[in-house]
């Protein structure tokens, strides 16, 4: 703490919380970044005129709130974003990203025109070439390698760069795939977590399963698990604040001191992936303390099920699970009319010894004492009942998850402790409840999952994380080639030296589509122009809002970009294949063909017209009667299919690298951790001047006193490595770093040397395939510049 | 006398910056003029420390020193208490920028010229909102009329502000939330 700091009384901040600016009354100071000849915005101020019509589009990268704004164009040039009204206005919203899409749209580095590779790959030399010639290389150049190798040499990937229906990761790249009967390469990110989450509710993992955020104002204790949602969805975090100040008691769960943490009434400062062991220790408190919900329990969940002995799955007659009634003193299938299900106890059947699940669940929580938690996650004990104490009896509540406990090894059974933590203490089909997530436009009742595959052909889809193997071995797919959207693989998945040198080398063709020549089309062989969300009109599929979407073009691409569609369509056309991209807004229209849709009377016109439209009640609340979408109806925390592994219930174990059981914990004594920010979303508008004025450069977030143990100064430059790797970027002291973590902000496309995903590994767990970015060890020294590690 | 101001509530920030940024875009500003600017403010409490966010752009304050400064009379106050400059008149002196006590007006390199801002007046008179207080999804930032509203539970200032009996700024805050926070002193 520095000495001016040990007065009482205020002062400007110097102590570096996550902040990147200057203070009060001082203008801001020289930065690292130019903002570029932007004086051609000068002549056209952004006055919005009133006789001027803004043209509402959506923004739609994967902070999936999918803001809807209204986009002022003149002479060309889009001079102002602001937010468009919603049909319930508190869902009005943008933020300090959306409203730079000015300066990306018209970025002076944005790509110009198709280009082939000139040099060698990483070289970064490019020759301008033509869209046909781009069509006709890469048609030729597919149809080369089908007749050669298979259709499935062919590999399109992609991420989540944006929600679009035609031209995002999500809908029409499928159909692309599906055509070509490629391999899709996509998924592997955010997905542990919310697979044993959702599981026991039998839904998929991003379903519509929580409330819709309007009515999280109606909570009273609210857990935000692993999530900086100040900073990463800040459009919800007015339902949490509106909430708090009607009275609500708001839990931020995250070893780093984030914006979030400092919202809080309790700060739970955790040791990094020990989160299910915290979870545990909740259970237990509340099952210990007996404050669990005994009628949702008893209706609602799986808990009175009897589970065998001998193959851990459920006791059953007809199919139907049994409970142990206490009116007959038998065995009854749990849906029987008139039963009293008994909560715990075991009791024979057919020579079986058969125990209600949750004397199973006490079995596994219940050496889980605060004490035993307190060491394990270095949360004091107390903290950890107040915590349990407030999610069982100061309802209703619930747990919003962000994706930071999600990046290790085990989280599937983290996601499966939260649901049934929250199952225990019967928050769910209430007002005021909050489950995971709010997210809407996955859902299968609102997601045309039949317009995917028009040839009735598919892909053969492969979890991203398996596609360094699958090119490696050449099996179970000859993948020869890459077609890379919506993504900037290298920059957004582990183990970059993996890529570089033993993926790379043998892919024949690498095609990659993007605004930026960011650090992945460094590597490509052909790069092409993608249209911005501005110029593009297609339907939009809904994040944490209730509603369909529609975006309208703003402005036609500038340059020679074109929207993902058309590059579709002028590859397919080429393969004979054109027929299955019909022209857009006919495509569009047939997206909106859904029966939840016309059910209601909500015609492709009236979305067209309106841009967004409620498609849920509201407010929406699921589970209101009490039925979950598994076989049983009920809550099924225990997981039958999970008893080979031993993972029927949730289990505490360290992950592979982070926990202090680690093999590489002396080599590598620190927990590197590369958490979102708001800068950024993933690594989209990286290169963003209004953004970098604020947030110049890659920093390694340290505690000081990590750092003075190393004799490294505040600003002094530092490589961060391992044995896969390393970076080169400026320390800055930061106390809102646990001591023992290193923090990279995630997204940076370039360093000064290496990259911060050198570090990270793509080990995944069978079954689940789920990058674990924070599970990496590492360790830092002071970087003198010369012979790199 | 008509007064249009900000009422800051800075518990509620989050000091995303959203506010500044849509002031760039409306304004089209490059890298070195800031008209609004999002800062931390901490103190030592007993527990830890405190912490809250500060938006502050020009105050448009009822005895602008701008405005007394200014060689060039470039600054005006409008009837509704508004402090429009005219960049037109300006010559880059930067007397103004020295005087003023909260860094509202910002010297633009390029045109050699100082500018701040000016409430969105051509949007208020245009019946909108002003870009930053429209960007605020969070409702911490608000356009008052100090001549219209109840100022009780209101402050006239906040720790960091410079003094405010020299301009007499149009801006109040709700109180901060003094809350426990969670980092411990050494
Ligand atoms: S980046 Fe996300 S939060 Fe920001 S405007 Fe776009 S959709 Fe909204
Ligand atoms: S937009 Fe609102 S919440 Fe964000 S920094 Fe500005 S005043 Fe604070
Ligand atoms: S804040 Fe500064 S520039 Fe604005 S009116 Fe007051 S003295 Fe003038």
């Amino acid at each position: 703490m520095q000495s001016e700091k040990e007065s009482k009384g205020f002062s400007i901040s110097r102590r570096n919380f996550l902040k990147g600016t200057a203070a009060v009354g001082t203008t801001v100071g020289l930065l690292g970044v130019s903002t570029y000849g932007l004086k051609w915005l000068q002549p056209a101020q952004a006055q919005t005129e009133a006789k001027e019509e803004p043209i509402r589009s959506v923004c739609s990268p994967n902070c999936w709130q999918t803001c809807n704004h209204l986009v002022t164009v003149r002479d060309g040039k889009v001079v102002k974003s602001a937010p468009a009204p919603m049909p319930e206005r508190t869902y009005d919203r943008i933020c300090l990203r959306g409203l730079t899409h000015l300066q990306r749209v018209h970025h002076p580095e944005r790509i110009k025109y198709p280009m082939k590779r000139a040099g060698e790959r990483g070289e970064g030399k490019w020759e301008k070439i033509s869209w046909e010639e781009a069509f006709n290389t890469i048609a030729e150049k597919f149809s080369q390698l089908r007749k050669q190798y298979g259709k499935q040499s062919i590999a399109i990937v992609g991420q989540s760069g944006n929600y679009g229906v035609l031209n995002g990761g999500y809908a029409g790249q499928y159909r692309f795939s599906g055509v070509l009967e490629a391999v899709h390469a996509t998924g592997s990110v955010d997905t542990s977590l919310s697979t044993g989450f959702a599981a026991p509710m039998g839904t998929g993992i991003f379903d519509a399963y929580s409330n819709e955020p309007l009515d999280w104002v109606n909570a009273r204790t609210i857990i935000l698990w692993g999530s900086a949602c100040a900073e990463t969805q800040i459009n919800e975090w007015h339902f949490i604040q509106e909430a708090k100040e009607k009275g609500a008691r708001l839990v931020v769960i995250d070893p780093i001191y984030t914006a979030t943490a400092q919202k809080a009434d309790i700060w739970v400062n955790l040791r990094p992936a020990s989160d299910t062991a915290l979870a545990l220790g909740l259970m237990r408190e509340i099952m210990a303390q007996g404050m669990v919900d005994k009628d949702f329990l008893l209706h609602h969940t799986c808990a009175p099920f009897l589970v065998r002995s001998d193959d851990k799955q459920f006791a059953r007659a007809e199919k139907k699970p049994l409970v142990w009634d206490t009116n007959s003193q038998s065995a009854k299938p749990h849906d029987s009319s008139g039963i009293v299900p008994e909560l715990e106890g075991t009791h024979p059947i057919n020579g079986v010894a058969c125990t209600t699940a949750y004397s199973l669940l006490w079995d596994k929580v219940k050496d889980y004492t605060p004490q035993k938690v307190a060491e394990l996650t270095e949360v004091p004990a107390s903290m950890v009942v107040e915590v349990a104490h407030l999610l069982a009896a100061n309802k209703p509540g619930g747990i919003k998850f962000g994706f930071g406990a999600d990046r290790y090894h085990h989280a599937n059974l983290l996601g499966q402790a939260m649901i049934t933590l929250l199952g225990l203490t019967g928050n769910m089909g209430k007002s005021g409840n909050i489950l995971g997530m709010a997210f809407y436009g996955f859902d299968p009742m609102i997601y045309n999952a039949g317009w995917l595959f028009p040839a009735g052909t598919f892909p053969a889809v492969l979890p991203l994380m398996r596609l360094q193997d699958t090119v490696i071995k050449q099996d179970p797919h000859p993948v020869k080639a890459l077609y890379i959207m919506c993504s900037n693989l290298l920059v957004q998945t582990a183990d970059r030296n993996k890529w570089l040198k033993e993926v790379w080398p043998k892919l024949e063709f690498v095609v990659a589509v993007d605004q930026f020549l960011n650090n992945t089309m460094d590597y490509a062989d052909i790069i092409l122009p993608a249209a911005h969300y501005y110029e593009t009109e297609e339907p939009v599929l809904a994040g944490d809002v209730p509603y369909v979407l529609y975006r309208r073009q703003a402005l036609e691409p500038l340059l020679e970009a074109k929207p993902d569609w058309e590059i579709y369509q002028g590859i397919t056309t080429k393969m004979g294949l054109g027929q299955y991209f019909p022209e857009k807004l006919q495509a569009s229209k047939e997206w909106f063909d859904m029966p939840i849709l016309k059910q209601q009377g909500i015609t492709f016109d009236k979305i067209r017209q309106e841009q967004a439209v409620r498609f849920l009640p509201n407010p929406y609340i699921p589970w209101k009667d009490g039925k979950f979408k598994t076989e049983s109806g009920k809550l099924e925390f225990y997981l039958e299919k999970m008893a080979a592994t031993a993972e029927e219930l949730p289990v505490f174990k360290w992950p592979l690298e982070a926990g202090p059981d680690s093999k590489l914990a002396g080599k590598y004594p620190f927990v590197l951790l590369t958490r979102h920010e708001k800068f950024r979303i993933h690594s989209q508008y990286e290169n963003q001047p209004w953004l970098r004025e604020l947030n110049p450069e890659p920093v390694a977030d340290l505690n000081p006193k990590d750092a003075r143990a190393k004799g490294i100064a505040d600003g002094e430059m530092v490589e961060v490595y391992n044995d896969r790797g390393h970076v080169v970027l400026k320390c800055r002291y930061n106390e809102s770093i646990r001591p023992g973590v290193v923090h990279i902000q995630q997204g940076w496309w370039r360093y000064v040397a290496g990259h911060h995903q050198e570090l990270t590994h793509a080990q995944f767990k069978e079954g689940i395939f789920n990058y674990s970015f924070f599970d990496v060890r590492v360790d830092f020294r002071k970087y003198a510049g010369g012979e790199l590690h | 006398m008509r007064q249009v101001g900000f009422l800051v509530d800075v518990s509620r920030c989050l000091g995303c910056r959203a506010c500044e940024v849509a002031c760039k875009n409306y304004f089209g500003l490059g890298e070195t003029q800031r008209y609004r600017r999002v800062s931390e403010v901490e103190w030592q409490t007993e527990d830890g420390i405190g912490l809250f966010y500060l938006s502050l752009a020009c105050n448009h304050c009822e005895n602008p020193e701008c405005f007394r400064v200014c060689p060039n009379r470039t600054y005006r106050k409008r009837r509704d208490g508004i402090v429009v400059h005219d960049a037109g008149l300006c010559d880059g002196c930067c007397t103004c920028v020295k005087a003023c006590p909260y860094g509202a007006p910002q010297y633009d390199a390029d045109t050699g010229k100082v500018d701040k801002c000016d409430l969105c007046v051509s949007r208020l008179d245009a019946g909108l909102r002003p870009a930053c207080e429209e960007a605020c999804t969070n409702d911490a930032l608000k356009v008052i009329f100090l001549d219209r509203i109840d100022e009780t539970g209101l402050l006239k200032s906040v720790p960091t502000l410079p003094d405010i009996r020299i301009t007499r700024p149009s801006i109040r805050f709700n109180p901060p939330v003094v809350r426990k926070q969670w980092l411990s002193k050494k």
